[in-house]
């Protein structure tokens, strides 16, 4: 038998490829690198000035003004927050009721901008516009928004907006 | 002869590294992604500001030359039935509200961008709304009547209650 056409058992296993044993990085990068892309395209540097609770669902629109800084009045049909305080009121008497105006949320914004219009003369930077951001639940009705916008006027909050969700944001 | 490993083998064994240096890469992904992760915002707000004239306001709408120069109001009169636009005291386009949501958004874009192209001036207008009408319908409609991107209506919209008609 000659050796030279029959290769040696010893010879055939050292050219065998050696096996790896390093993890598959590249299919990791890629996931990285969609997830990087995806998240830069929704990346806010401004951060989020409007909080909402997890039960107010706002309704969508196509305005793109970004929020700014203002008074925030949060309103469902079971809840009435300014600012993050919750105010006793029954929101289902207010409602149905003949009257405009409401008056623990009157009072309270009273005292705000009574507040933000001393702050407004200590400091000549600083100027009181009467900005107030309102974001109600979408099924309220109309007869209880009303009363808001209104009582926020008597109580000198004039620049009133409303948010929404951007639609296809 | 036969011990000595050929010098076509020994070259063979040499290995050259043709990967990159992926752990940096992975670190660096690492860090930035925790980073968009927290600044991210996926629902985004967006305001909508209402319009309220005031006294000094209600006299400063000049309108330009060449156009229809006199002032007129304009509203839309949104009720759980019914939809419809008006110039002073006619009636432009009235139609009804199927189903309680399904409104004919599109018909009263078309026939206020008719009114704008007349009066191009013109900015304002008022939504008449009964108080029945949910949170949501009004800003459909508010967004029909702002108009859309470049094709800008009427942006400075007023809320006001709709008055109900005796006859």
């Amino acid at each position: 038998m000659a050796t030279g056409h029959f290769p040696s058992q010893r010879g055939s296993r050292k050219r065998k490829k050696p096996l790896e044993g390093g993890l598959i990085l590249t299919s990791l990068l890629d996931v990285f690198v969609l997830l990087v892309f995806f998240l830069l395209k929704s990346y806010s540097a401004e951060g989020v000035i409007l909080t909402l609770p997890n039960d107010l669902v706002l309704p969508a629109s196509t305005s793109l003004t970004a929020p700014r800084v203002a008074v925030q009045v949060m309103l469902t049909e079971a809840f009435l927050q300014v600012d993050g305080v919750g105010l006793d009121v029954d929101l289902r008497a207010v409602e149905t009721g003949n009257e405009m105006l409401i008056p623990p949320l009157l009072d309270h914004l009273k005292a705000l901008a009574s507040q933000y219009q001393a702050i407004a003369e200590q400091n000549q930077t600083v100027t009181f516009t009467g900005d107030l951001i309102l974001a109600g639940d979408r099924n309220i009705p109309f007869r209880l928004l009303k009363k808001i916008l209104y009582t926020a006027g008597q109580a000198g909050f004039i620049n009133q907006s409303l948010a929404v969700y951007q639609k296809g944001g | 002869m036969g011990f000595a490993p050929s010098k076509r083998r020994r070259g063979s064994r040499q290995h050259v590294s043709t990967e990159l240096p992926i752990i940096p890469f992975i670190n660096l992904f690492m860090c930035i992604v925790p980073l968009l992760l927290v600044a991210a915002s996926f629902q985004k707000v967006s305001i909508l500001s209402l319009f309220l004239p005031t006294v000094e306001e209600a006299s400063i709408s000049v309108p330009s030359p060449g156009s229809d120069m006199r002032d007129f109001t304009l509203a839309v009169v949104v009720s759980t039935t019914e939809l419809s636009l008006r110039k002073d005291d006619k009636v432009l386009l009235r139609s009804s509200i199927l189903g309680g949501n399904k409104m004919d958004l599109p018909a009263l874009a078309a026939k206020l961008a008719e009114v704008k192209a007349a009066s191009s001036w013109k900015r304002d207008i008022i939504l008449m709304v009964d108080g029945a009408v949910l949170y949501d319908t009004i800003i459909q409609v508010m967004d029909a009547v702002r108009g859309e991107g470049a094709q800008e209506l009427f942006p400075d919209v007023s809320l006001a209650d709709r008055v109900v008609e005796v006859r």
